[in-house]
Formats: C-alpha cells, structure tokens, sequence
C-alpha cells in the first residue's frame, strides 16, 4: 500500500468540492480515505494502480469516475529530427533495455519540479521495486545534445559531476561518495560495465540507476523541454512506467513527442495507444450475478477510464495505455462491479446444499480440551516462535533447531515440543495462586528432508500441573483419566528425558492394530520436572507434566 | 515480502512437474488469453521455505483436493494462524490468527460472495460492515471488509475476500471455476468480545486473567 497525499486545493480545482459523501464515493473507488484535513487529502493506493500515484493520475482518474468526464485522448507526436536514442551492444548484459520520450512545452515552477520528482520517486519504489526493475531519469532538453547514446563503460572511465555535487567523480567514486550512490550501490555489484547515457556532444547525462549529471540533468524553473528515459531489464514495465509518467506530463500541459529507439529491433517510444482486452458480456454476468446489457457496461466503463468497441459483435475493452492491472476479462468485471458501486450489489446467500462435517483432527483437539477444563485445567495459547535460550533451560544438549532469518524480536527458533512454553507460562505466573493446572495443544516442528517443506508439524498435547504436592503419582491419575475417556490403553517405562528427574520419568506407549498388525508406538514423557529445569525458569514449585503425540493417539 | 518469515538453510520441494509448469506460464505470459504478470517466475523462490503470512495456501491445498476428486460445488472453513516478520506491540505481534472460508460452484457469483460476509460479519456481531474494492493478486474481484469503529468514529480494516483469478483456478480445474473466497483475520474479533486492548494479552497466558475469562457466545 502505498499513501498518496494530494493537496486538497488543487484537487477541488480540477473535481469540484470534495465533502464527506464525496469522500465516501473515492473510499469505495478502492482508494480508502486514510486522512482528511482543511489542506490535504491521503488516500491508499493498492500496488495494481500505480497509475494513481500523481495528483494528475489520481484527479484524472477521479474525474472520469465522479464527474463523468469524456475520455482522454493522449496525442503523441512523430519524432522529429534527431530525436533519437542509440543502444549498443554493451549495455544489452548489464541494463538491457530503455524507452525514451521527449515532452515539449512544460511550465516549470518549483512545485511542479516537486511533483514530477515525487512521481519518479513513488515509480522507482513500486513498479521500480526499489530502482532494481527500473529507473527513470528527467533531463532539460536546452542543456543536451541529440541524439543519445545508451551504453556501458568501464565505471574508472564515467566521469561526471553528479547532483548534488560539486566535483567530478568516476562511477566507483559515486557509489562510494554520495548518498544515492551508496543506497544503489548494490544494484551494480558485480558488474564489470556501468551503463550511462551519452548525448551527442559525448557529455554524460547519468549513469543509472544511481544518479544524473548535476550539468545535463538539473531541471530548473526555466527548462521547458525535457527529454525523459526510464532503463532496466523488463520492458514491458519500462514501457508502462514511461506510459504513467508521460500522460502525467500530458495532464499538466506538457505535449508528448516519441523517439525512434534504435536498438537490435528498432522500435518508437512512447506508445499510448489502448490495449484491446476481449471480453463478453455473459462472461461479466455470470461473474458479478448481474444482468447488465451492452449500453450499461460502456457507461460503467467510461466511468472506469475505459472505452468499450464493439467490432462485428465481439467486445473490446479499451484499455489506457498507463494501466498495469489489465490482464484478463476478470479485470473488465471487476472495473465494471467498482463502478457500479460495492454497496449497490444486492447480496444473496446461494441455494447450494452441502452436507457441513467438522475435521476430525479438529473434534479430537476440542474433545480433549473438554475433558481437561472438566478436571480444572486452563487452556494456554502460546507462540509457535521461541529463542534457543529457552529450549535450551531444558533439552541441554538439542541442537537440531529451525531457525528463521532475520526475525526481527528475539524469538527466531520454530518451537521443538509445547512442554518448554507451558514451563515459561508457568514461570511467567508466579503471582498467580497455586495450584496452577494448565495445558495447551497444538503444533511442534521437527527436521524432515523427505517432506516437501522440510519440516514435520507433530500436533501434540502438554500438560503440567505446579503446586506442593505435584507428583508422578498425581500426574499419572490425569494421564489414567484422560485415556480412560478416550476409550484408549497405554503402557509406561522407565525413561529418560533432560526435563524430568531421573526415575520419575515414564515413557508412554500405545499399542495399535494397524493392518492387522499389533504396532507399539511412543506417545511421549510423563514426569516430575527436573531441578534444574525449575531452577533454569526461577520456579519455586514442584512441576509434574506429561506431552503427548495427539496425531498418534488419535488418528 | 519483507514481512515474511523465511527458514533457514532449508529447501522445499516443488509438487509435480505439470503444476509447476503451468503456474510459471500463467504468472510469465499468462492462461485463458491473460497477459499474465510478464516477469520472470523463479524457481528457486518458489521453493524457499516459509511460515505462511495467510491460511490462503490452505484453500489452494484443499482446492487441488476437490479439483482431482471433482467433488464439487463444495464449502470449506479454517480457522489458523498465521506469521509475519514484525516487532510486538498493542495492535500486532508476529503471529495472529485468520479464518479463510471457500465456495467452489459452477454458479457461484459476487453478489453471493457479498452474501456470505454480511451473513459472517453479522453472527460475530457486526451489523455495520462496509465492503469496497481493493487488491489482492490472485483474487478478482478483491475486496475488503471494513467496520464502523464507534469510538475511533473511522473505519477499520478486517479483512480482505474475493474471486479467485483464472491464473490461480485454471491450473486446478483445467478450466475457471468460480471460487468465492474470504479470509479475515480474527484477533480482533476476539478482543473486542473479550475487551482486551492490548494484542500482547492474547499470548500472555496470564493466568489470573484466565480464570476469570467469559465463554465465549456469539
């Protein structure tokens, strides 16, 4: 999401008065009202309509939808002489690809440097990803020379002064100098050639994505024409990027000339042009459950930006040129329900009969809360995330953790059984009176390469009772009760496990027919909680506890 | 992305071949005469493992299930949680929890989907609800549920829902089915029911708190 904060006069300017209701309309636009003041108006823009991003993108598009406005036509005109850009080969490993075009006639005032600069710097972070996918430079056509060349060179021979500056540098020299240069500088990591732009006197204009010259590429309130390119390696995204900045440039004035590209395929950009997206109008019904006629969508459309044709019977969307949200007829239904309206749609519940049926997994785990709330226990909730500190108060010697990259509070390990949490809960509790019975069930993570994510989820059930007179024996009547409710039989061993006292620790088995077959699996530790492991989570009191496999107990 | 947990040093497996395929096809040039997203789809990426940030990779597990049984028109729900890479503080933590309902009908349509929430949001208690357009990538429409906060006096987000997209159901189905899908998330529910202000209290077990919680009737 990203906000977009308009101020408020203009956009009345251009829209006419925005109060409350108006307010509401642009909310069900799908642009949400995040912040309305006397000055300023902030809406949220999700990432589909980075077209929206510039007070001319979001008035335009606005204009259509709330005044009805007649649908724009974006004029570009031929190239004229020299107005041309040159790839070579060089760039083509390092920064493929670049669309270029030439505006014409802008009136330059510091707010409008501003505004153009605030739409470059909201494209580089979307459709941009940052300036990795892409990057766009600005650059007073009065200060270059045409035509341009798109090249690479070895950074220790790109020399110029960038903005900001005011020394000349090399291209390692402005990755190590300046600011932008050192936000970028791992875009070009790696990279034996930097790509630059030349003009025709062979002076640099910048060297992307990291920086413009501060001599051929400082717009000042007396520039008038600029020439504008955007390089990188996708050029469909090139191409849309340059389509949203352009008709931007077209809104406050500016007239749009293309340039031939001369590279391998020589092609002429910009294209605004609309893109045609078939669709049918049943298609729409089915989708939204309306039963809209061929009249209706074209209005619905229109108020969407959208033209429709209608070519021998087949429906054709016409698509703006700077929309990158357009892929498919489905994206022609939604235009259609927003303008509609959401809240216009008569909601309906369907006459599907399903038979509904719980998940067995899921009656098990309420099934066996209810005994356990039954015999006093309170169910705990806690994180699947802890930190190696806390496993390691118990299981001393475990090593086979899940760690998470870059987490960022202390917890950055997948929880290896629920026992260790209910003994912090316990830990946590202190002041709470005694005795103090609690369980949670849910899942624990183990290593596991045969399974498709690595990782086997174990759903299981801990128990722990803190008080006095904890014991086995006490422990062991849970334990007896809990089966006998579940209809089930176990068997104890002697065992050993690091959080429970020697000799007053029972392993527990299940003896199954599986197949025909009697099969005796373990189900998990019941005990007297070690010393030391009290002592490790600073409890004063006795803890007996057992863990249990549920998805072996009850499958 | 950034809000993703990723695992270390572990590497997942991809499902077989012919999924694969055409999932990378229908995210680069796209399916059913869509452009697709036109970038290239990465294997590697696709196999990183993770916790997941929606229980949305649930309904696509269990769509694939209906979609090879052909057992269908067909309603499902999960209640599960959910993780995002994110410090902890009163309005959010690393885990929360999400319910994620899906329809899959021949005949199922918007106005349906619109049917289901008002029916959803009105049995946890919310009679005002506003729904608006918004913007998932594998839904369309995409939706989002928004409710009257009395105090605050603005809307709050609760979550989001919509018609999962050709690209998403066509590697399933071998053709679109509609699929009417909805997964807000439900911590905030759950605290206004039991007046808790404060999201760290969900996870505290504080026991002396506990004992006293009501049963929770909706």
């Amino acid at each position: 999401m990203t906000i977009l904060t308009l101020n408020r006069k203009e956009l009345e300017r251009k829209l006419g008065r925005i109060n409350p209701e108006t307010e509401e309309k642009i909310s069900m636009f799908g642009t949400p009202i995040e912040e309305s003041t006397q000055e300023t108006l902030s809406v949220d823009v999700t990432p589909n309509r980075p077209d929206l991003l510039s007070l001319q993108g979001f008035t335009r598009t606005m204009s259509y939808y709330l005044n009805g406005e007649k649908l724009k036509q974006y004029k570009v005109n031929k190239p004229e002489k020299d107005f041309k850009v040159k790839i070579e080969k060089q760039v083509k490993q390092v920064r493929p690809f670049t669309v270029c075009a030439i505006i014409k006639n802008l009136k330059f005032n510091d707010e409008k440097i501003k505004e153009i600069i605030d739409i470059q710097e909201k494209l580089h972070m979307t459709l941009g990803r940052k300036r990795k996918k892409l990057a766009i430079g600005i650059y007073p056509l009065e200060k270059i020379k045409l035509p341009i060349t798109y090249t690479a060179k070895k950074p220790e021979e790109i020399k110029f002064i960038p903005l900001e500056s005011d020394r000349e540098m090399n291209g390692r020299q402005i990755l190590r100098n300046t600011p932008t240069g050192r936000d970028y500088a791992h875009l070009l990591d790696g990279k034996e050639l930097f790509p630059v732009f030349i003009d025709g006197n062979n002076k640099v204009l910048s060297m992307p994505p990291i920086i413009n010259s501060n001599e051929t590429g400082r717009i000042t309130k007396d520039t008038k024409d600029i020439f504008i390119e955007c390089s990188g390696s996708n050029l469909y995204y090139l191409n849309k990027t340059m389509n949203i900045l352009v008709s931007a440039l077209f809104d406050m004035g500016g007239e749009i000339y293309s340039m031939d590209i001369e590279d391998v395929k020589p092609y002429v950009s910009p294209n605004l042009e609309e893109d045609k997206l078939e669709f049918k109008i049943d298609d729409v019904n089915k989708t939204l459950g309306l039963k809209l006629e061929e009249k209706e969508v074209k209005k619905l459309l229109e108020k969407m930006g959208i033209g429709l044709e209608n070519s021998k019977g087949k429906l054709f969307a016409l698509v703006p040129a700077y929309r990158t949200d357009m892929l498919h007829w489905i994206d022609v239904a939604e235009e259609i329900a927003i303008a509609y309206g959401y809240d216009k749609f008569e909601a309906e519940i369907p006459k599907i009969s399903t038979i509904a049926e719980e998940d067995k997994k899921s009656i098990n785990k309420k099934t066996i809360s209810e005994i356990l709330i039954g015999l006093g226990f309170l169910e705990c909730s806690s994180f699947h995330l802890t930190t190696k500190e806390d496993v390691k108060k118990a299981c001393f010697d475990f090593k086979d953790f899940i760690e998470i990259q870059d987490s960022k509070t202390e917890y950055n390990i997948l929880r290896v059984d629920i026992l260790n949490n209910l003994i912090k809960i316990l830990s946590e509790n202190s002041d709470s009176s005694y005795p103090q019975m609690i369980f949670e069930s849910g899942t624990v993570f183990s290593k596991d390469p045969k399974l498709e994510t690595g990782i086997k989820e174990t759903n299981k059930l801990a128990l722990a009772i803190a008080d006095e007179r904890a014991n086995f024996t006490e422990i062991k009547r849970i334990l007896d009760y809990l089966f006998k409710m579940l209809d089930k039989q176990y068997t104890l061993e002697q065992g050993e496990n690091t959080n429970y006292i020697p000799g007053r620790t029972g392993k527990i088995f299940i003896e199954k027919q599986i197949n025909g077959k009697l099969v005796i699996e373990e189900l998990g530790f019941i005990g007297e909680i070690h010393p030391r492991v009290l002592h490790n989570f600073k409890l004063k009191t006795p803890v007996a506890s057992f863990e249990l496999d549920l998805d072996k107990l009850l499958d | 992305m950034q809000d993703t947990f990723f695992i270390k040093d572990i590497e997942g497996k991809l499902p077989d071949k012919k999924i694969v395929e055409q999932v990378k096809e229908s995210h680069e040039k796209g399916l059913d005469g869509s452009k697709g997203w036109q970038y290239e789809w990465n294997e590697k990426d696709a196999k990183k493992v993770l916790l997941r940030t929606h229980t949305t990779c649930l309904s696509i597990q269990t769509l694939k299930k209906i979609a090879d049984a052909k057992e269908f028109p067909a309603k499902y729900f999960a209640l599960g949680k959910c993780f995002r890479n994110e410090t902890v503080d009163i309005t959010h933590g690393f885990e929360f929890n999400q319910t994620e309902g899906i329809v899959i009908d021949e005949n199922a349509n918007f106005r349906q989907l619109l049917g289901y929430l008002k029916q959803f949001f009105r049995k946890m208690g919310y009679e005002k609800i506003r729904i608006r357009p918004s913007y998932f990538p594998y839904t369309e429409p995409s939706l989002e549920i928004d409710v009257f906060h009395p105090i605050f006096k603005k809307w709050l987000e609760l979550g989001g829902a919509g018609m999962f997209r050709p690209e998403v159901t066509i590697p399933m189905f071998g053709r679109h089915i509609p699929v009417l899908a909805w997964g807000p998330g439900f911590d905030r529910i759950l605290m206004e029911f039991f007046k808790i202000t404060d999201f760290r209290q969900i996870y505290k077990n504080d026991l002396n708190k506990s004992r006293e919680m009501k049963i929770w009737r909706k």
